[in-house]
């Protein structure tokens, strides 16, 4: 083959599949920055982030790669807040397909196929969480809330206690995948704060005017039920370790 | 060769451009990816003291429990100091609880805070790493060649040792920027995808080809790696740099394998590494052709062509690159590359080109073939390779421009210029002192055979008489320095050679205008040739005669022309050139001869003596 028609075939097969790997860069440079700005233009620019990396995953014909964009478009998602609420779903489900599309499933694409099925039930604890946080701003000078508040903090518990199943259930896969330590730890950490959280609405509860006891006995079993599962797994409930999310940067 | 190679090579090459796309998007995608934290709402102490006491401390806080006083239904009691006094029994409950459960201080999951980057896998879990990714590329390209001809790597075979001399080195030819799949890691894996690849054609078109393992071992180490850590740093250069390799590595390897197995006895015992030669030129080339380009005057062929004539020098005469005090072989090598192309690009068109490098091939040949001896002996012998060419061809030049007669140019094909070129070269090769010191000699002899071509306006001669013509100018101004051609030529008589030549071709052209071969003219062709290269010999020995006698030489020509036309019936052209040669002596000799009368002619062609 001449060397020219060598360089042809060579700059054809680069045209055609080798561009993923740079944009994927991108995308994923792009991601960690933004994630680091807590603002409401950066959630803004994570959602449409979201949304360009799922349009790359779709596009993609490589299905390691798509399962790559379609991780980024996730936690894009869900760290868009408010803004990627809607996306978070979609793009799950459809990284879920792909991860289920590999070879060996997730093990081809450990961390990301478990990121990707961990970005839902963590974004949606987030969304509860902001509520909560929202409750919280309205506790009065005398350490109450209003009895309007009871059921939406049963909700609130109920939401994250479920979120936080899901995280567990999820957990047994991703142990049993070839991932790094630190995400193992991760993992456990995302269910530590989603069960502090959980606590944090159970015990709002009980700042409610009139809350009943039984319920609040009732939930506190329910809530003693995930401080022994995390303990089983070796995880230490201290939820003083984990700091408050600050809201956004008004400036 | 085999077509089927053919596929199965360009299968290969298209595999190797696949598996380095995949190995980076594979890098890209096991990069570490941000894992950010869950949001999480603020943890006050009331919280802490719920979760602690409730449920398994109830009964503390109700009845008769020690904190009873300090709680109410579902929240600390209105008493002063009672979230203080529930916090701190608290914080002493919850203490003892993790003794208890043996979950004292710190465990999973409160360890790291924050977003974190997390790999994809965990350690040596994931894909294989640079050294398995060339490992897998070379299995790939070598499954390709098996499954076209499978003794070429079966035990003991060619191929096998190339395959396990790339093994050998593997570990030299990872950058440290491996580990990160920087750029001159992917240029390794790419370059030993092409280097092998080529070493497998070659060794397949050559069955018969002995190689040694340890030989090729050498070959790798000193090729490879020198051209994958001159990875320049910019995109441009990098980019330069590839596509370079790209197009020469494969023709370079192929070179050199070909070299190292003719060659056996250079690289057996040799008290230096002659491989080292072969790395510094290598590399040296694809420097060379990174800095000129491959798209204009300079193709693939004519680095490839300069390249193997370099290495054939290489191999028969070693000592040549040994270097010098100050010049180590990699400049030296560098510098040979550098001023035969940067030499070659400034010539007049058309060796401002491939042919041009053609000429630094041949004396590169030469010199391989003859030793040194027409080079000054300690000097920098490969800055003499450019410059001899040049002189060649800025002898040539003054034939390659004249805008009367269009030059040589109209006369010679590139190839026949080449050859022209070639002959003048050959005959300084031979001739120790021609070029060396600063003489400009060959130049001279050169510019005086071109400047009387350049006067063939009416194309008497063929290219072949030409290139004769040039030979015979060339050895005898190498055997009779500074006659036929003075290098100065403002010296009167200063190149008599071309005047003869030229003369001759006045007296052709009269010849011609007066009918040529129908008006019964023999000067042209086979006896125009010959009687230049008679003029030319005997100018030579007689050189202030033939300056003193030119007029009348030129003046015999034209008499002889006008005798043989005027009389076809009786004379032709072997009369012409018999009375010629004879005659020549004479005027050489008495100066202009007379009338020439019918017996003096008859005598002379009897063989008679010369009056």
């Amino acid at each position: 083959m001449s060397p020219s028609r060598r360089a042809l075939v060579l700059a054809v097969a680069l045209v055609t599949s080798g561009c993923a790997g740079a944009n994927l860069d991108s995308l994923d440079t792009k991601l960690r920055d933004l994630s680091k700005q807590n603002t409401a233009t950066a959630q803004s620019q994570l959602a449409t982030l979201a949304g360009e990396a799922q349009v790359d995953a779709k596009a993609s014909t490589e299905p390691k790669n798509r399962v790559a964009f379609y991780r980024v478009a996730a936690v894009a998602a869900w760290q868009a807040g408010p803004a990627g609420e809607s996306l978070v779903l979609p793009i799950t489900d459809e990284g879920m397909a792909a991860c289920e599309a590999l070879p060996a499933k997730d093990a081809s694409a450990p961390r990301d196929c478990s990121l990707i099925r961990l970005a839902a039930p963590l974004a949606t604890q987030d969304a509860l969480t902001r509520k909560l946080m929202k409750i919280q701003g309205e506790v009065g000078s005398n350490g109450k809330l209003p009895s309007a508040q009871l059921e939406p903090l049963q909700q609130l518990f109920d939401g994250l206690e479920t979120q936080f199943e899901k995280v567990s259930s999820l957990r047994g896969g991703v142990f049993a995948l070839d991932v790094p330590e630190d995400f193992k730890s991760r993992t456990d950490r995302e269910r530590l704060i989603i069960y502090c959280n959980g606590v944090k609405a159970w015990s709002l509860y009980g700042d409610v005017d009139g809350a009943p006891a039984a319920t609040f006995n009732a939930m506190a079993q329910r809530k003693k039920h995930m401080t022994d599962r995390l303990e089983a797994d070796g995880v230490a409930t201290d939820c003083r370790t984990i700091p408050a999310t600050q809201p956004f940067d008004a400036t | 060769m085999d077509p089927t190679l053919i596929i199965f090579g360009i299968r290969a090459l298209i595999r190797l451009a696949r598996e380095g796309i995949f190995a980076v998007n594979q890098f890209e995608r096991d990069r570490p990816a941000l894992f950010p934290d869950g949001v999480s709402a603020d943890f006050r102490q009331i919280d802490f003291i719920r979760n602690t006491f409730l449920p398994d401390h109830e009964d503390l806080l109700t009845g008769s429990g020690a904190f009873a006083k300090y709680w109410s239904g579902t929240a600390p009691a209105s008493v002063p100091g009672a979230l203080e006094a529930l916090y701190i029994g608290a914080v002493k409950i919850f203490a003892e609880d993790q003794a208890r459960k043996k979950q004292v201080g710190s465990r999973r999951g409160i360890e790291i805070g924050g977003a974190v980057m997390i790999k994809q896998w965990a350690d040596g879990k994931g894909p294989v790493g640079p050294i398995g990714r060339m490992v897998l590329t070379m299995a790939d390209i070598g499954l390709e060649f098996v499954g076209a001809d499978p003794s070429l790597l079966g035990v003991g075979g060619n191929g096998e040792k190339l395959l396990g001399a790339l093994a050998t080195n593997l570990s030299d030819m990872i950058p440290d920027d491996g580990d990160a799949m920087g750029p001159k890691s992917q240029l390794a894996e790419r370059f030993v995808g092409i280097f092998l690849r080529a070493g497998l054609e070659t060794l397949n078109d050559q069955p018969g080809l002995v190689v040694r393992e340890d030989h090729l071992q050498q070959l790798v180490r000193s090729t490879l790696p020198p051209i994958i850590a001159a990875l320049p740093s910019g995109l441009a250069e990098q980019s330069r740099w590839r596509d370079v390799a790209d197009a020469l590595l494969g023709p370079a390897a192929s070179a050199a394998i070909s070299t190292v197995a003719a060659n056996p006895t250079a690289f057996l015992g040799a008290t230096f590494d002659p491989n080292r030669a072969i790395g510094a030129l290598t590399q040296a080339m694809l420097q060379q052709a990174a800095t000129t380009g491959l798209k204009q005057e300079f193709t693939e062929a004519g680095f490839i062509n300069l390249y193997q004539a370099a290495l054939g020098v290489a191999a028969a005469r070693p000592e040549l690159f040994l270097g010098r005090p100050g010049t180590p072989a990699d400049k030296l090598a560098l510098d040979l590359f550098a001023k035969v192309t940067g030499t070659v690009k400034n010539a007049a068109p058309p060796f401002n080109s491939d042919l041009g490098t053609a000429l630094a091939v041949d004396v590169l040949d030469t010199l391989k073939q003859d030793g040194p001896r027409f080079f000054e002996k300690d000097g920098p012998w490969e800055n003499v390779v450019g410059t001899m060419a040049l002189q060649v061809v800025d002898g040539l030049k003054i034939g390659l421009t004249d805008p009367a007669s269009g030059g040589i140019k109209s006369v010679l094909s590139p190839q026949q210029l080449v050859e022209l070129a070639r002959t003048f070269l050959s005959q300084a090769a031979k001739t120790p002192g021609m070029v060396a010191g600063g003489s400009t000699e060959l130049q001279a002899i050169a510019g005086g055979v071109a400047k009387a071509m350049a006067e063939d306006k009416n194309l008497l001669l063929a290219p072949d008489d030409w290139l004769a013509i040039a030979g015979v100018a060339a050895e005898e101004a190498a055997a009779n320095p500074q006659r036929l051609f003075k290098i100065d030529p403002a010296t009167p008589g200063g190149a008599i050679g071309s005047e003869v030549i030229k003369d001759l071709l006045s007296v052709a052209g009269a010849e011609l205008a007066k009918g040529g071969r129908k008006g019964g003219g023999v000067l042209f062709g086979a006896t125009l040739r010959e009687a230049i290269t008679v003029a030319l010999r005997s100018a030579a020995g007689n050189a202030k005669s033939a300056v003193d006698n030119q007029s009348a030489l030129k003046g015999l020509a034209g008499t002889l022309s006008d005798l043989v036309r005027t009389h076809p019936d009786r004379y032709g052209s072997t009369e012409w050139l018999f009375l010629y040669r004879t005659l020549l002596a004479r005027v050489l000799r008495d100066g202009p001869i007379g009338p020439l009368t019918e017996t003096e002619i008859r005598k002379i062609l009897d063989g008679g003596p010369v009056a």
